[in-house]
């Protein structure tokens, strides 16, 4: 038993390090199993955090904070660990974790809050800025709809120092993108931040094609429609890819649909609603839920009884043979899903908020959105 | 408003280019060697018949004189504006596109390479006669490393050509020993096409007189193997166990792949000794063939890419693409060849790399077609080809993780199933690819937790009997979220299977996870199970055929019985690679210490029979 099943510890390792898939999860959580048998410490961390980010970025955001919580349990048992271990680096990997708790409406946001506490004690402790612990308060703040502490937050992040520990560029650019989008509902200004994003200057693993997928949406709602064609078709390649790209997918259909360009949008709808089906990622698989509900409800407008798709088959709606799918039920389904899911956010949060989305959703489908040709 | 120009600071810059940019000291033989090399171009471009000639003299150290070089060649030489203009000109060069009509002439194109010599020497010291003009007297330059420099006019006759004399600054003396400088030679120039001899005294010696093996001319092909072959072994110091010589147009290569005789892995990255018009620039190069040729290590010569300043490695650029593509086709044409004559061979090196090759196979439909018969899978009926697979099986069936494979190898193997593990890199896309050449083959997808249900069923009799064992293991086993079932299968020595997919996997994890962390954490965990994770159980599935199991059936006292599952559940769990929780582990010990006690107390009382 001794070195043979490092030897194949470090096969499978090897064989998918780096991937970010449901195979490379599935593969790296073997191997977490197999170190842990075998009281094999070092590869229990190694593995970990190996699967703490091949599942972030394929969207089992729930397997990450699991493995995640699992090395700061360790650490902290055993402090002799810190220095083996890349503090700063797994600090670093703190935010995502973090970040995708508000995504779970079965985490209450006392719990949330007390992750930020722990968040931000050892962020002190390690001797970093605070400026990504700000980050998240910012987004705190927002998902509970707190308008004073948004405000308050962003301006002391804006005031916090960089020092490595922070988001990438990138991304700190797409989050004051969000902020004039969103919050100060400022479409220009947003426009302007995000040139470097834009022009290709700043790149990361989500942005710009996490960027163009919220701009085309707002630009469409200002009626600058070739502008938002444009958002769209430059980012349709990043949000019909992998598993954390759901939420990104969810904006295309609701895009495509409002844009009567279903075809385009069932598409993509074949290539990424397995990733929905089966994420545990909430309010990512919401988002793409949303978009698919007005697809099928555009779709039935239009008259359609039937759709022919080509899916997994473990699809919650049955198909006939020749894999057609009765459009009623499908807008049923995917109603009732965003519904539900939207009831547990604002219940949670206390707000009206996913709600209303949702109203709002029918009212834009009334308008119509026609591309010059 | 005033314009001004950039001032520079001689001194640095030289600094800066000669230290700075190369890998280290030794490049200045290599730039020494490829300015000759340019040179004697020049001149045959005046001269066709010209033969070129480089001569390297070490002057060894005598008293206090430290010890020197010389390099001489026979190539087109300048005159004293072309001193002052080339030479004397940092960033300038007579191979410019615009002076030069075909920059793909020569070599350099910079105008930075003498500097390097200022890593070795502090001063560069220069005779030249130009052979363009013959009634132009020989120049003497003397450059110094603080920017300046001294021309004068010589008035006795030189012939034409270059001298470059150096002298070793202090600390440098290395560089100037023979063996040193002849073995730098024998690294940069071993491929350029023009005699270089190294002398010492009275020593002489060419060092550059084996030509490559794709230059050769055969009279059989066993010579032809062996030449190349023996080239690689003592190029690389390595066996290989075949080549494929390369010749491309895009680019202008020639030279060599050598599949290597040591298994490769995937993302490993193979490295190249490449050559640009017969120089050296590097034994590192990593992007002259596409990713997945992983299983080659090649000798080329090229006479079209642009190198990258430092000239240890080519620019990134559609050239070099085009160049990647053409030879990545000539490796994939290799290997379709030996699929036809050598099928043998060709078994041979998808053993060794066989990533590479599953790589290849899954990306690109021909190949596949070609070689994914010889792709090796493992399977419950051991290691096998696909080819084989799909001999014995009209239908395939695989599953897609490692681990259930690992729950279903033994038995599906008692039953003589053959299912195919795919739960490693590229096997579901080949299996896909599979299904995309040859539409008919079935490939079917099978769930670990499923396969129970295919074993076969207890008769009503024999259901009732192991009512009290299913009911009592149901309860036993309920907090730690596992469900029972009993049904017969081979091999009879098996007494349980354990079976759990993806969701029950993470639902255990995310308990054993659980037991270790803080309160914070541990409630967000808590969270997590009650909503996502509590409906999964795995499962575990006693055998009747085996005959613990069936004395288990008659057992009536349920302490006993319970004990009894509680050991089989965790010698279940132990088999599967599961890690055990603290509880777990606790049942272990209790159960080992029940039997310890057990088995001594029938010795201390030969009649108390369990
Ligand atoms: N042995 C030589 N014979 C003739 N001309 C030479 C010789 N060595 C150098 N030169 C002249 O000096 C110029 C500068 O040489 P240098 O090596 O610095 O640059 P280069 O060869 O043009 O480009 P690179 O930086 O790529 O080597 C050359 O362009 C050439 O005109
Ligand atoms: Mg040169």
């Amino acid at each position: 038993m001794s070195s043979d099943y490092r030897q194949q510890l470090e096969e499978m390792y090897d064989s998918v390090v780096g991937e970010y898939s449901d195979r490379a999860v599935a593969v790296l959580e073997e191997v977490v199993r197999m170190a842990d048998v075998h009281q094999d410490v070092e590869w229990s961390f190694y593995a970990r955090e190996a699967l703490v980010q091949s599942a972030t970025y394929s969207g089992h955001g729930d397997k990450a904070l699991v493995a995640f919580s699992w090395i700061l349990a360790q650490i902290d048992k055993n402090p002799e660990y810190e220095d083996e271990f890349e503090m700063d680096h797994l600090l670093w990997v703190y935010k995502w974790i973090a970040d995708s708790l508000l995504g779970f409406s079965h985490i209450s946001k006392a719990q949330i809050l007390a992750i930020v506490e722990d968040m931000d004690r050892r962020y002190r402790k390690q001797g970093l800025s605070l400026r990504a612990v700000e980050n998240i308060r910012y987004k705190v703040a927002c998902e509970f709809a707190e308008e004073e502490n948004v405000q308050k937050h962003f301006s002391r992040w804006e005031t916090l120092p960089k020092d490595g520990s922070q988001d990438c560029l990138a991304c700190e650019t797409n989050f004051v993108v969000n902020h004039y989008l969103f919050r100060e509902k400022n479409l220009e200004q947003a426009l302007l931040i995000a040139r470097p994003l834009l022009e290709g200057e700043q790149s990361c693993h989500s942005v710009p094609g996490r960027t163009q997928s919220n701009l085309m949406l707002a630009l469409l709602k200002a009626g600058r429609m070739d502008e938002a064609d444009q958002m769209q078709r430059k980012s349709e390649g990043y949000a019909s890819h992998n598993g954390d790209r759901i939420h990104s997918a969810g904006k295309h259909l609701q895009f495509l649909a409002l844009t009567d360009q279903l075809s385009r949008a069932l598409r993509i709808f074949e290539k990424m609603v397995a990733f929905a089906i089966t994420s545990r990622e909430e309010r990512n698989r919401h988002m793409f839920f949303r978009g698919a509900r007005l697809l099928f409800m555009k779709l039935m407008d239009q008259g359609h009884r039937t759709v022919k798709l080509r899916l997994a088959t473990d699809f919650p709606v049955a198909c006939d043979e020749q894999n057609q799918y009765p459009v009623p039920e499908l807008v049923d389904w995917f109603t009732h899903e965003a519904e539900r899911v939207a009831h547990l956010f604002d219940a949670r949060n206390e707000t009206v908020s996913y709600g209303e989305e949702l109203i709002e959703d029918l009212a834009l489908l009334k308008e119509s959105y026609p591309l010059s040709t | 408003m005033q314009k001004y120009q950039f001032q520079i600071h001689l001194g640095g810059i030289i600094d800066l280019l000669s230290h700075h940019l190369y890998s280290g000291p030794q490049v200045f033989i290599r730039e020494l060697m490829q300015n000759g090399v340019d040179a004697i171009q020049g001149r045959k471009l005046i001269d066709e018949e010209h033969q070129g000639r480089l001569d390297i003299q070490v002057v060894k150290a005598t008293g206090n004189q430290q010890p020197s070089l010389v390099f001489e060649d026979n190539g087109i030489g300048l005159t004293e504006e072309e001193v002052h203009r080339f030479l004397a000109t940092i960033g300038e060069s007579s191979k410019r596109a615009d002076l030069a009509k075909q920059r793909n002439d020569f070599i350099g194109q910079f105008g930075i390479g003498l500097l390097s010599c200022f890593m070795i020497a502090d001063e560069i010291l220069m005779i030249t006669k130009s052979a363009r003009q013959g009634d132009h007297p020989a120049v003497e330059w003397r450059g110094k490393s603080d920017g300046t420099y001294e021309v004068r006019l010589l008035e006795t006759h030189v012939s034409p050509g270059t001298r470059v004399y150096l002298r070793a600054s202090q600390g440098m003396e290395n560089y100037f020993d023979i063996e040193q400088v002849g073995k730098l030679v024998h690294h940069f120039g071993n491929l350029l096409p023009i005699p270089i001899d190294l002398s010492e005294g009275d020593r002489r010696k060419q060092i550059n007189d084996r030509r490559p093996p794709w230059e050769g001319v055969y009279y059989s092909s066993d010579e032809e193997r062996r030449s190349y072959l023996e080239y690689g072994r003592e190029l690389f110091d390595q066996q290989f166990i075949d080549y494929i010589p390369l010749r491309t147009e895009t680019g202008g290569i020639t030279g060599v792949a050598y599949v290597l005789s040591q298994a490769t892995r995937p993302k490993m990255k193979s490295r190249h000794r490449v050559h640009l018009k017969g120089m050296l620039l590097s034994d590192q190069v990593e992007n002259l063939l596409p990713d997945w040729a992983v299983f080659v290590r090649c000798v080329v010569n090229a006479e079209q890419l642009r190198p990258v300043a430092s000239r240890e490695g080519f620019y990134e650029n559609e050239e070099l693409e085009a160049t990647r593509t053409v030879l990545g086709e000539t490796l994939r044409n290799y290997l379709k060849g030996l699929a036809d004559q050598a099928p043998q061979r060709l078994q041979e090196i998808i053993n060794l790399h066989h990533m590479a090759i599953c790589s290849l196979a899954s990306e690109d439909k021909e190949c596949f077609r070609v070689f994914g018969d010889f792709i090796y899978f493992e399977t419950t009926l051991g290691r096998l080809t696909l080819g084989e697979c799909r001999q014995r099986n009209g239908i395939l069936r695989y599953v897609s993780t490692v681990d259930e494979f690992r729950q279903i190898a033994q038995i599906a193997a008692s039953q003589g199933l053959c299912i195919l593990n795919a739960g490693y890199v590229y096997n579901q896309e080949l299996l896909s690819m599979l299904k995309q050449v040859d539409p008919d083959v079935q490939v079917d997808k099978l769930d670990a937790a499923s396969l129970t249900n295919h074993l076969e069923d207890l008769t009503l009799d024999e259901r009732e009997g192991a009512f009290l064992l299913l009911r009592t293991a149901d309860l036993t086993l309920h907090p730690y979220r596992v469900a029972s079932d009993i049904k017969k299968f081979e091999p009879a020595s098996l007494p349980t299977i354990y079976t759990s997919n993806e969701q029950a996997n993470f639902a255990r994890q995310t308990r054993l996870t659980k037991d270790i962390v803080d309160d914070t954490w541990g409630g967000i965990l808590n969270s997590f199970e009650n909503e996502f994770t509590n409906s999964q159980y795995a499962g575990l599935c006693f055998n009747l055929k085996n005959p613990l199991i069936k004395r288990l059936t008659k057992v009536e006292e349920t302490s006993v019985l319970k004990q009894a599952i509680e050991m089989l559940y965790v010698q279940a769990l132990l088999m599967g690679h599961h890690p055990l929780s603290d509880k777990e582990m606790a049942l272990l010990n209790q159960g080992l210490l029940g039997m310890i006690e057990s088995v001594v107390e029938k010795k201390e009382d030969p009649n108390n029979e369990v």
